[in-house]
């Protein structure tokens, strides 16, 4: 009984096509969400993309959410576009899809590094991991979350990266084989890299990997090995160095990052230390309820004992280290070493100093193959025990069947718009982000009352949204709801902060889109403008918004056919930032419409310049030659 | 619960089908497990045996097993699939550990066996226990395998020190039991408040019933089996009936018999044990009904190994009785066949619980039941659906007459006197009867599905109008179980029922309360969200679809709640 070969060639394979089978029919309800979040900012520009093949590289090189611009994400976002339209659905499966592939890449690369370990490990174990790791429940929120194929893709990249590094390492006695794998490592680095720039880290994850973990085995030349294994704990040590000196350098830049946020350097470090706890609890046995893109209400660490956590958690993951320093040096220990700091450092971009938002859970989805890997290293050593595989394998299916239940009803949740967002309100009941998104969906079905509600929620929790903004966005939902929004609200409006009176340009952004895209017959637009306008064109003092709040303002008055107001608005514009294009042709267009001979003279004045200098992009200059060619 | 899901993807249509099928197939498959076990079991204990006869006597364990007419009630009973399937993986625990514990009592065993069985019994025991809760006795059959069959027996000595350990942890949930009963837990106690018997009562009772068992197993006389064995009478005392105390001292002594006997006849005292640790949860102390025939899935094979083990040293002794084993597996099997051909049809199968058991309220309520059902049939002539329904109203009677706070009987009386036009006095009658009952009577599950009938008929329209009274009768029962959302959610659907145009914040308010009362309570949020999108009131729609999700912790609503935003 129970004699089957789990080591005969076709289990291991068969197993992990029924494993794709598995996560396939588990994410494929997914398709069915929303757009959400981050989808806005990256992709809906590309509803403004023309059927041209210079447009669409314009769009693939103008990503700013990295210093690197992602070109290589942005290509498959434009291609899909182009070919398929703008469909979340096709998104998300194409999503699902690369997971898919990732999962086998992380099958792979277990099965790699068991291997070099001991020839003889059972293939079954990686194939076992590696689901375990596809059917992790923290991952729905990297998968079937469209712009995150970003992470999907810089891991895609990494995984293949440090898959060809184990046959880059074998192949020095064969020149074509090592100029072939020495490319293709060069090739899928840069990938991976320009898919977003954390994949970096796969760079200090290989070098761990060969000094902890591989450390010259399977090598077949010993001086080769022998030479490899100490290049590789010279050049982490040197790669180390090199980090802390360009901290050092740049010190001034992190430090920069944070005048946007509400905590500092040190808050976040300590931050960090119970988020990372929290994010392996998530992965290894995770609470649903608490899982979502929204965790803008995770309580910061102010000091090192406040809360408490912060000291223990921190003190923890030091014992961490220690212990995998300590033991690093034997085999075993060497391999759990590696493991544990794979999950530390494909971490130490997105989760240490960085002044990026505290928590998101798709950052694990690099980190998290170290931890499955960590799973994979004990198992083997755990199944040399005569007769144990078997019944380790039964378990372990038991467990993947648990946990894609549990990744099965959270896609659920992510398969329905408004679910996703009663799930955040109701688990998240202090996130600003929460109750917001709650506010919007019961506005656009007309339950104006509890979307008020919700929406004074989210105003006692968002430390940085004016009252100002606040009105901004209860307009937007008296809108939604089709609603006439009370007098006082217009007559309140700007009237709390002089100075100030709107800093979030996304509220009036969205308030202006709504406006265009609802009927809103009840709704006073010129009203609105008329508000406006006594606020910033009384005494055309540009101080009191930024350059896009004047922006986003000049096209609601284009909107309404106000030539003068919109051209005071870019004047204001042009004011903060003479050298803002989209300013520049709006200024240009208006002071056309209304025959401003000098100030059209002026404004391509500029934007030739500024063409000269490369800073206008296909589209900019397409605009500014329609003008050229009417004078 | 999976297996289930598994069935109706598999087939709509033919869904009872397929549940009987997969019942019968997963019943086979614990037979081939039971033959393996029982193979092993006889060899370590009827030692030293010829492994041919060690097979034989296994396949007649295993067949005797498979034939039984008393376990048709587990097999064709579809939602007993819970007790196979934990009887499946418990038996599958049992054979790896048999297995392997052989081995060792002969060469040891290293650590990596050691683990891997520790392994696949914790597997097991999780899969069983998941299947129905008392899979959790795995671990208890394990030390009694332990104790009676290998003795502490380790490459080839004996260790002593393990034969203690396992001694003491044989005996161990016994002294756990006896101080359970002599000090309830709360636990233990709160399921009595649903039961017309006490603690004390039912372990009384529990000691003639599991002999009722072994009369079963030993001669399966299928013309007192049934689905109900409500007519039972209960053990008020230990002389109240005499056969309680001739009870206890019969266990005590075939107990004693088997212990002294433990080394000559072990089978003996690990078949008893098998038997009685089976039982332990259903048969115990837990608040359940007094008898279910499927509760002898599992334990019932202890008894048929002791029943196989002795005729073995009977053919020892005698070999011209050998043949009687086959003739017994024949006469086994042509009353499994009568059994069968009882359970392949409602109505007869109901018919023969009333013939087994006339005194049987339950019995005499469900033919009942089937006999309306072929009352409302179409196809049958007026004459003979008026036939029918005299005589399901006759067994609604008898019913009654056994039984005069039945609320199942009476509310199906009340229903059909009520549609008759000269017996609307006596549906008053009834209907009086059921408002008297439902103050005093501890409510049971048919009890509660009684009332809602009596909902149905009085407010759906199919009866006289009695809104006053029926809701009455709701409050009462309001009162008296507060936490309970069942009758919540009956009050509220009585409110939607007797007003043309209920009360939006009235109705809500039974919302709010079942929100106070906790725990889910899908019907009451699907009721309302139904209502308010009638109305279109998508701010009610979307409150109560919030307070779904939001008591929905285990997230076992979500499918539902996500089709809402699809309609």
């Amino acid at each position: 009984m129970f004699t089957v070969s789990l080591e005969s060639r076709p289990i291991p394979w068969v197993l992990l096509a029924l494993v794709s089978a598995l996560v396939l029919w588990v994410y494929w309800p997914g398709q069915y969400g929303p757009w959400l979040f981050d989808d806005r900012s990256n992709l809906f520009i590309l509803d403004s993309m023309a059927p041209t093949f210079q447009d669409a590289l314009d769009h693939i090189f103008s990503n700013t959410s990295g210093p690197l611009g992602r070109p290589v994400s942005m290509a498959t976002f434009v291609i899909e576009r182009a070919v398929f339209g703008a469909d979340p659905a096709l998104a998300k499966l194409f999503n699902t899809a690369l997971h898919i592939a990732n999962g086998l890449l992380v099958a792979w690369l277990y099965l790699l590094v068991l291997r070099t370990g001991n020839p003889r490990s059972p293939a079954i174990l990686a194939v076992l991991c590696a689901a375990a790791w596809m059917l992790a429940p923290i991952h729905v929120s990297a998968v079937l979350y469209v712009v995150q194929r970003m992470t999907l893709l810089a891991a895609f990249f990494g995984l293949l990266f440090l898959i060809v590094y184990f046959y880059w390492r074998t192949s020095f006695h064969n020149t074509i084989r090592l100029l072939l794998s020495s490319g293709l490592l060069l090739l899928t680095f840069f990938l991976a890299v320009f898919a977003k720039e954390n994949a970096v880290v796969i760079l200090p994850i290989v070098l761990l990997m060969e000094s902890l973990c591989l450390r010259g085995q399977g090598v077949l030349n010993e001086h080769h090995a022998r030479r490899l294994f100490l290049y590789s704990r010279l050049s982490t040590v040197a790669l180390l160095l090199a980090a802390s000196v360009m901290l050092v350098l740049n010190w001034n830049w992190v430090e920069s990052g944070y005048a946007i946020r509400d905590f500092t350097v040190s808050d976040r470090i300590y931050t960090q230390g119970r988020v990372l706890w929290d994010y392996l609890g998530q992965i290894l046995w995770p609470d649903l309820n608490a899982l979502g893109i929204y965790h803008d209400d995770y309580r910061i660490s102010r000091a090192l004992f406040d809360p408490l956590d912060t000291f223990w958690a921190l003190l923890a993951w030091g014992l961490v280290i220690v212990c995998a320093l300590a033991f690093c040096l034997r085999p075993l220990g060497g391999a759990v070493a590696f493991a544990v700091l794979w999950f530390l450092v494909a971490h130490s971009i997105e989760s240490s100093i960085l002044a990026l938002e505290i928590y998101f859970e798709h950052r694990n989805y690099l980190p998290s193959v170290g931890l499955f890997l960590l799973m994979a290293i004990l198992l083997e050593r755990f199944t040399r025990l005569k007769a144990v595989l078997n019944s380790v394998v039964a378990i372990f299916l038991v467990y993947l069947l648990l946990v894609g239940a549990r990744t099965s009803s959270q896609v659920q949740i992510w398969s329905s718009g408004p679910l996703i967002r009663i799930n955040h309100a109701i688990n998240h009941p202090n996130s600003f982000r929460a109750n917001r998104d709650m506010a919007i969906q019961l506005a656009s079905v007309g339950a104006l009352e509890p979307a008020l509600e919700y929406s004074s929620r989210a105003r006692q929790h968002g430390k940085h949204e004016s009252e100002g903004d606040h009105e901004i966005f209860e307009l937007a939902l008296y809108c939604l709801a089709e609603q006439t929004a009370p007098p006082s609200l217009f007559a309140a409006l700007g009237t709390s902060n002089l100075q100030r009176p709107f800093t979030v340009v996304a509220n009036m952004h969205g308030l202006f889109k709504t406006l265009q895209q609802q009927e809103c017959t009840s709704f006073d637009r010129y009203a609105l403008g008329d508000r406006l306008a006594r606020i910033y064109l009384a005494d055309m003092d540009a101080t009191r918004a930024s350059a896009n709040m004047y922006s986003v303002i000049a096209g609601f008055e284009n909107e309404l056919g106000r030539m003068d107001k919109a051209f005071a608005y870019t004047q204001l514009l042009l004011e903060l930032s003479s050298e803002h294009v989209r300013g520049l042709l709006m200024y240009l267009h208006f002071a056309t419409v209304l025959g401003e001979t000098d100030s059209v003279n002026r404004a391509v004045e500029l934007l030739d310049k500024l063409q000269s200098e490369g800073k206008l992009s296909t589209a900019d200059a397409r605009t500014l030659s329609y003008y050229l060619e009417g004078e | 619960m999976l297996s289930f899901a598994v069935n109706a993807w598999l087939g709509n249509e033919h869904f009872l089908l397929i549940l009987k099928l997969t019942n019968v197939f997963i019943h086979i498959v614990v037979g081939w497990l039971l033959y393996f076990f029982s193979k092993e079991i006889i060899r370590c204990s009827l030692s030293p045996i010829d492994s041919r006869v060690a097979e034989w006597l296994a396949f007649a364990v295993a067949a005797l097993w498979v034939l039984h007419p008393l376990n048709v009630s587990t097999t064709l009973y579809a939602v007993q699939r819970m007790a196979q399937l934990s009887a499946l993986f418990v038996l599958a625990g049992l054979y790896t550990f048999v297995r392997y514990r052989a081995r060792w009592a002969r060469r040891g065993g290293d650590p990596g066996e050691i683990v891997a069985v520790a392994l696949w019994l914790v597997l097991f025991c999780y899969l069983a226990t998941y299947s129905k809760e008392n899979g959790i006795l795995l671990g208890w059959l394990l030390l009694a395998i332990e104790y009676c069959i290998f003795k502490g027996e380790w490459a080839n000595r004996t260790l002593v020190w393990l034969q203690r350990v396992v001694g003491h942890m044989v005996l161990l949930p016994f002294v756990v039991m006896l101080a359970c009963y002599l000090w309830p837990p709360e636990f233990v106690t709160w399921i009595y408040q649903h039961r017309e018997f006490t603690l004390e009562e039912r372990v009384l009772t529990q000691l003639r019933i599991t002999w009722g068992y072994v009369g079963w197993l030993l001669y399966p006389d299928v013309s007192s089996m049934s689905l109900h064995h409500d007519d039972v009478s209960l053990s008020r005392d230990l002389l109240s009936p005499i056969t309680t105390l001739y009870s206890l001292t019969a266990w005590v002594l075939v107990m004693l018999v088997a212990f002294v006997l433990r080394n000559r006849f072990p089978l003996l005292l690990f078949g008893m044990l098998f038997f009685l640790i089976g039982h332990s949860i259903e048969s115990g102390l837990l608040g359940l009904e007094m008898v279910y025939e499927h509760r002898n899935y599992l334990p019932g094979m202890g008894v048929l190994m002791i029943v196989v083990g002795v005729y073995y040293r009977l053919c020892r002794w005698r070999p011209d009785l050998l043949p009687l084993g086959l003739g017994v597996l024949l006469v086994v099997s042509s009353l499994l066949a009568v059994r069968v051909w009882e359970w392949s049809d409602n109505l007869r199968l109901s018919s023969r619980m009333v013939n087994n058991h006339p005194l049987s309220p339950r019995a005499n309520y469900f033919h009942g039941f089937n006999l309306q059902r072929l009352a409302s049939n179409a196809q049958l002539t007026e004459s003979a659906r008026i036939e029918a329904m005299y005589a399901a109203r006759y067994f609604y009677h008898v019913a009654y007459e056994l039984d005069s706070d039945d609320l199942a009987a009476l509310v199906s009386l009340y229903v059909i006197d009520e549609r008759v036009p000269g017996k609307r006095e006596e549906a008053e009658g009834w209907l009086n009867q059921i408002q008297q009952v439902v103050t005093k009577k501890k409510m049971q599950q048919s009890d509660k599905y009684a009332v809602q009938v009596l909902v149905d008929c009085a407010l759906g329209g199919a009866c006289t109008p009695h809104r006053d009274r029926v809701l009455q009768i709701l409050l009462e029962l309001r009162q008296r179980y507060p936490t309970e959302l069942y009758y919540l959610n009956l009050q509220y659907k009585a409110v939607r029922l007797s007003t043309a145009e209920a009360d939006s914040e009235a109705l809500a308010e039974f919302v709010l309360e079942s929100n106070r009362i906790g725990g889910t309570n899908p019907a009451i949020y699907a009721a309302e969200i139904d209502r308010c999108s009638k109305v279109a009131d998508v701010e009610c729609m979307y409150s109560n679809v919030i307070s779904w999700f939001a008591g929905d912790h285990r997230r076992r609503d979500v499918g539902a709640i996500n089709r809402l935003f699809y309609h």
